[in-house]
């Protein structure tokens, strides 16, 4: 049949990669046509959260034997979240993802995404039982489109390396009072070598810094959005003042410097002592840098001697994707993902606020648990400190790429005070107008600046 | 080192005038700024298989150590244990071979025809091939992510290897090379009765077996590094090749410098011992193609 | 034919051309599987990229986006504040870098070329660099720019300089990572130079040398005219990638975790192969983000025509 060995050889290679090429792509093409009973969760290749979900899978595994569920953790962020977007336009892929806030108010208004209501809870139950944020990041239709995941308030406070503090013979305390009290730790905390910044005692060199910078506005009575105009507005004095403090810890008070790495590797590398952080810093930290040790401490707010007010714009969430074959199975799934059992098995590898008032409102966890040392924040939350800064489309645009590089131009002296401020005001506006051009029919935003409303607010 | 190339170095003629002019003509001395960049070059390298036996913490000490203090496989271990290292290994090698075979293969015919035929459509053809060779990722990931996933081949070995399957670049310098082939042999062959095909396998390709190595070569190293193809387009990590599990080590297992470290020396070691050992191959395929005249 | 005439038969011109006859399909043959992937890898993608430009894209959910004609590209190229500086910055980094990689590239191949030993080492040092995916040369060369304990800082201050702020001070950002962007592609450039230097025939500078030109001259008016092809090669190749360069930046400006706002300090490093990452595949903005992949693909692919054309006499097309 052949003309020589070298043919015969040549075409069974060829068929042996044809088998080999076939194989993977009908087992893919199996699990996707697959009958009821199996799930895909994709989540962000983030240490807690992986461990958090592969708890929570474990223990719907024990409630319901017959489903399958794999966690698929997909890298970083950013990759994660195109590879969301194309499988969402496409029509494939996992079942359950989870995204931050922001896209699900996007996925929600372009109908990407299933509801969540009534089938995990009624929208009024949703209102009662969940945090605010949850709901307010998205309201389209009235309905509930996320299930959050234990996630601390971005802007809550500060995160301290303990051996450090204990070297410049510092107390640790659950929260400061007031900013000056902040910024005594901040310079005992510095370290100099011949007049020169080797070790930050506060660094402000991240790029979540925006939103310290909106809860600080707030702290002062301010505004930053104009509800009616759905306008952006920085040119206001708590604007400045807020921004200026950041600004002192370069020049005036010398507790960080520009030279020194950010906030993250900085904490990690032991380079800075305390920084302006997210709290889930603190688990994260632990399988980056085991040999340190760090603690958290709630900020203090403005004026000083009250709770701080504090936003969590940067939720994580569970959503389903419109396209998925399994809808029932995948609310059953969520159902338990919303239960306190599933919700505690998940805050025992990722220590956050859970989404669900009661869990943080009472249980132990939070009490004695490895949720205490978010006491003064819950107290804080009590106190009605809590709020949501959003949505808005495109919204890690403006945090990112708008707010922090101005806050980074400012801080390089190629902007001044005023002239950053109003750079913020423009850019940001600006952004609000084109992403309008994408999804004409977003519903308006609405900021509760002074507490948030009846229907939301906690008890 | 081959006959052609010891041939050329031989045809040195003058004589040396003093001890340095010796040096010089001997080509010793050249070697000190030689040596002296070639390490500068290989530093990082270096660097990296050290760091892969520290800790994070020693890495990124102050002052930095050079040698390990404390040696430690704490990377390793990680990445064996945390990753399916070993079956994106596999997963790379699968698809960085199939698609040079195809690339390889479809390179030579290509160049042979367009070194030696007129057809119509040539020069557009020939545009959209040197095309291929300036698109971005941003601009080919998402339509081709949505093309594959319609057709339900996402996270499949087809969807990581068709995109590699033809190489512009191939093409491009395969084309060169046959073009250094007299047309007067195929003449020739032809006078004699032999078909199109019979010219390119009993002609053409023998004579550019140098140079299709290290177009192979070239095209393997390339295909191995993609990340953001093989990221969009595989969900699982059992389908990941190792640029990006490597990669992708440094978000999951953020900030572990000896991870990273590790995970660089596993996916940098194949590829740097195979074009070590190919490394003449790629410079006389390279050398004796038509490139050279001027 | 007999042999009689064959003989008679004026002699063949080197790259004769054959005539195009219907029996002579050979080349569709080969040519059309190829052409079929073209279209489906080359031309279905740029082609989608320009009718993305042309909407407001909702990356999630296509079908329902805006059309928006120009209006993406008069945005980019009026109001977007980062597109004058990611334009700039794209032009200054390749026309810094390229020619650095071809001197540089120029100089080790014909050192090279002078050495008997060791070849094999040194083409093995200088090419490994080029297989190095971004991701990782980016962290090891952050930590050797890093102000304060990196590796650059200490040598700088060992020989008596002040430290500098490397990838943080905005004047100086973009021309670390440009350092980093050279040592990654000065492999290539030795690879194919040192190629070309390798079989240029002896004879020529030799007499050159006994006619008493020095070297100067011999580079001038021999070596560099004949080794114009690989030039050009290793000139079209270099700027092609050096206008596109953003992985590398995006990896030195960026601290692994979270959000991230790459093209730092402020927007100081950003390049226009940067923006179309950042605006596509991070934040979603296919929209503007295809305007400005296609303005890049213009002026790449202007560039690349205009090289070609402008060396025609050595490079057939």
């Amino acid at each position: 049949m052949f003309k020589s060995r070298r043919s015969a050889i040549v075409s069974l290679f060829m068929l042996v990669c044809a088998a080999l090429l076939a194989v993977p792509q009908s087992q893919t093409i199996r699990a996707q046509a697959a009958p009821a009973g199996s799930l895909t969760v994709w989540c962000v290749g983030f240490d807690p959260h992986v461990n958090g979900w592969k708890k929570v899978i474990e223990g719907y595994a024990k409630k319901n034997p017959a489903a399958k569920v794999t966690l698929e953790p997909q890298g970083g962020q950013a990759d994660m979240l195109a590879k969301y977007k194309a499988s969402l336009a496409a029509g494939n892929g996992a079942d359950i993802f989870t995204t931050p806030g922001w896209d699900v108010y996007e996925f929600s208004i372009a109908g990407q995404l299933l509801p969540l209501s009534p089938q995990v809870m009624t929208y009024d139950d949703a209102k009662k039982n969940l945090f605010p944020e949850y709901i307010l990041q998205s309201q389209v239709d009235n309905q509930l489109w996320a299930m959050g995941i234990p996630d601390p308030p971005g802007d809550s406070g500060i995160i301290v390396n303990l051996d450090a503090l204990a070297a410049a013979g510092l107390k640790k305390i659950d929260k400061f009072d007031t900013r000056q009290q902040l910024l005594d730790y901040a310079k005992k905390l510095s370290v100099l070598d011949n007049n020169k910044l080797v070790k930050a005692g506060l660094s402000f060199q991240e790029n979540n810094g925006g939103t310290y910078l909106l809860s600080y506005i707030i702290d002062q009575g301010g505004k930053f959005w104009d509800n009616d105009k759905q306008e952006f507005n920085f040119n206001t004095p708590e604007a400045k003042n807020a921004l200026q403090f950041f600004l002192d810890l370069y020049e005036k008070d010398k507790v960080d410097a520009i030279g020194l790495p950010n906030a993250i590797d900085g904490m990690l590398q032991g380079t800075v002592n305390m920084a302006f952080l997210w709290p889930e810093f603190m688990p994260f930290a632990s399988g980056a840098a085991p040999d340190k040790k760090y603690g958290f401490i709630m900020k203090p707010s403005y004026n000083g001697n009250t709770p701080a007010i504090f936003g969590h714009a940067d939720t994580w969430n569970a959503v389903i994707p419109k396209y998925t074959t399994n809808a029932p199975l995948a609310y059953d799934f969520m159902r338990y993902l919303a239960s306190e059992e599933g919700q505690l098995l998940f805050l025992d590898a990722n220590p956050g606020l859970s989404p669900l008032r009661s869990l943080v409102l009472g249980n132990d966890y939070y009490k004695t648990g490895k949720g205490a040392y978010l006491a003064p924040v819950i107290d804080a939350i009590r106190a009605g400190r809590l709020r949501y800064y959003g949505p808005w489309l495109d919204g890690s645009s403006i945090q990112y790429d708008i707010m922090w590089t101005t806050i980074e131009d400012v801080m390089n002296k190629r902007l001044t005070v005023d002239a950053g401020l109003s750079q913020l005001t423009k850019l940001s506006n600006e952004q609000i107008v084109q992403s309008r051009k994408r999804l004409p029919n977003a519903p308006k935003t609405t900021i509760y600046f002074d507490a948030l409303p009846a229907d939301l607010a906690i008890k | 080192m081959t006959p052609q190339i010891t041939a050329l170095r031989s045809a040195r003629t003058t004589t040396p005038k003093s001890v340095l002019h010796m040096l010089q003509v001997r080509g010793l001395l050249w070697h000190v700024p030689l040596l002296f960049l070639s390490l500068v070059m290989l530093y990082p390298f270096i660097w990296m298989i050290l760091s892969s036996f520290k800790t994070t913490s020693e890495i990124v000490a102050i002052p930095p150590t050079f040698f390990p203090k404390n040696f430690s496989t704490s990377g390793y271990q990680e990445l064996i244990n945390k990753l399916s290292i070993l079956r994106n290994f596999f997963n790379s090698v699968f698809v960085s071979g199939i698609a040079t075979l195809s690339a390889t293969a479809c390179a030579s015919l290509a160049g042979f025809v367009f070194a030696h035929y007129q057809f119509r459509g040539k020069n557009l053809f020939f545009t959209i091939l040197l095309t291929s060779m300036m698109l971005p990722a941003a601009v080919t990931v998402l339509p081709l992510h949505a093309l594959f996933n319609n057709l339900r081949l996402g996270n499949t070995y087809t969807a990581l290897i068709l995109p590699y399957a033809l190489s512009g670049f191939s093409i491009f310098l395969v084309r060169q090379f046959m073009q250094g082939i007299p047309a007067e042999i195929f003449e020739a062959a032809r006078i004699d009765g032999a078909s199109d095909w019979l010219c390119y396998r009993k002609l053409a390709l023998p004579l550019t077996l140098g140079p299709l190595g290290g177009v192979a070569v070239f095209t393997f190293l390339t295909v191995w590094n993609q990340f953001w193809w093989p990221l969009m387009i595989t969900n699982s990590a059992d389908m990941r090749t190792m640029a990006l599990a490597v990669a992708q080590s440094a978000t999951q297992i953020a900030q572990r410098f000896d991870v990273l470290a590790a995970g660089a020396v596993l996916a940098i070691a194949p590829i740097a011992i195979l074009f070590g050992l190919a490394t003449r191959q790629v410079v006389e395929g390279i050398a004796f193609s038509g490139m050279k005249e001027g | 034919m007999s042999i009689q005439n064959t003989i008679s038969q004026p002699f063949p011109v080197r790259s004769r051309i054959r005539r195009r006859t219907f029996r002579n399909a050979f080349p569709y043959i080969v040519i059309t599987p190829m052409l079929v992937w073209c279209l489906v890898f080359v031309i279905y993608p740029v082609a989608y990229s320009v009718w993305v430009s042309l909407h407001q894209w909702i990356a999630s959910a296509p079908a329902q986006s805006p059309f928006v004609g120009i209006q993406n590209y008069i945005d980019l190229v009026t109001t977007d504040r980062r597109f004058p500086t990611a334009f700039r910055n794209t032009l200054v980094y390749t026309l810094v870098v390229t020619p650095i990689v071809l001197v540089i590239g120029f100089g080790i191949a014909s050192l090279m070329v002078r050495v008997s030993r060791l070849t094999r080492y040194y083409m093995f040092a200088f090419f490994l660099p080029s297989l190095v995916p971004a991701s990782i040369i980016g962290v090891v060369f952050g930590l050797f720019y890093q102000p304060t304990f990196g590796l650059a800082n200490f040598l700088l201050t060992r020989v008596g300089f002040a430290p500098l702020n490397f990838m943080k001070d905005p004047d100086l950002a973009l021309w670390t990572v440009a350092t980093v962007e050279v040592w990654q592609r000065l492999g290539f450039a030795v690879l194919i130079l040192y190629a070309g230097l390798l079989t240029l025939p002896h004879v020529y500078t030799e007499a050159a040398r006994m006619d008493g030109a020095n070297r100067l001259q011999i580079l001038r008016f021999i070596t560099l005219p004949l080794t114009r092809r690989v030039l050009i090669f290793v000139t079209v190749v270099t700027i092609i990638a050096a206008l596109q360069a953003f992985d590398l930046i995006y990896i030195m400006t960026t601290s692994g975790g979270t959000g991230s706002s790459p093209g730092g300090p402020g927007i100081s490093t950003y390049t226009l192969g940067l923006l179309v990452y950042n605006e596509g595949l991070i934040r979603g903005k296919y929209g503007p983000a295809s305007a400005t992949a296609t303005i890049l693909f213009v002026i790449v692919f202007g560039a690349t025509i205009l090289q070609l054309r402008f060396f025609r006499q050595t490079w057939e097309y």
